[in-house]
């Protein structure tokens, strides 16, 4: 079985071309209660990232200390854990990923939900389809 | 996702160019707020509709992403 989502497509002015993005919806689980997101897919990504005031609303604990993140501009990064739940159709799966909240500086625009390579994107074979918008995630059991 | 399955649907297939670089709180085919936390966007939001409803995102910023 496989599950498969669609690309988001979005305009964004009459001078450039609309952007692709590869973005799912999925359920993280706090210690606060669920929260419905849609994070963007991010080989790139070490690990799954969300912004403090989403952390707040899941109620999570922070487990490591403020560091300095690459890739997002000034932000600082501290570790904590959350479950992610993926669902398509009947298929559905609920994993326990480490996780970066990130602290961008005051005043700034949170950054997206990243969902990232260790505990998530490591638990699929993925498939991006970018000619058809298409990402199709096929589910690997844990290694015995 | 059955209780936000048309807030999703509605995410997929409208345009969101108004809302670019911005946090929103979709419920059904309607955003409900809309700010650049998103805490801000759902705590607005819940006041307006059932939590388990609301289905939260962050718009694509208007530059380009290269990380």
């Amino acid at each position: 079985m496989a599950m498969k989502f669609k690309y988001k497509t979005l305009k964004r002015d009459a001078r450039t071309l609309p952007v692709k993005e590869p973005s799912i919806n999925v359920r993280l689980l706090g210690p606060k209660g669920p929260v419905f997101i849609v994070g963007l897919l991010d080989t790139g990504s070490d690990l799954c990232a969300i912004p403090k005031s989403l952390a707040e609303i899941l109620g999570l604990k922070i487990t490591g200390e403020k560091q300095p993140i690459s890739g997002l501009g000034q932000a600082e990064g501290a570790e904590s854990s959350m479950e992610i739940e993926v669902s398509h159709g009947r298929e559905s799966h609920r994993l326990a990923v480490p996780v970066m909240i990130i602290y961008s500086p005051e005043g700034a625009v949170e950054p997206p939900v990243i969902l990232g390579r260790s505990g998530f994107l490591d638990a699929f074979e993925i498939t991006f389809n970018e000619r058809q918008s298409r990402i199709t995630m096929k589910w690997l059991p844990p290694a015995r | 996702m059955s209780g936000v399955a048309k807030a999703y649907q509605y995410y997929l297939n409208a345009d969101f160019s108004q809302y670019l670089g911005k946090w929103v709180a979709i419920v059904d085919e309607k955003v409900l707020a809309s700010g650049p936390t998103a805490k801000g966007a759902y705590d607005e939001a819940a006041k307006k509709a059932d939590p388990s409803k609301i289905l939260l995102t962050r718009i694509h910023s208007k530059q380009m992403m290269i990380l």
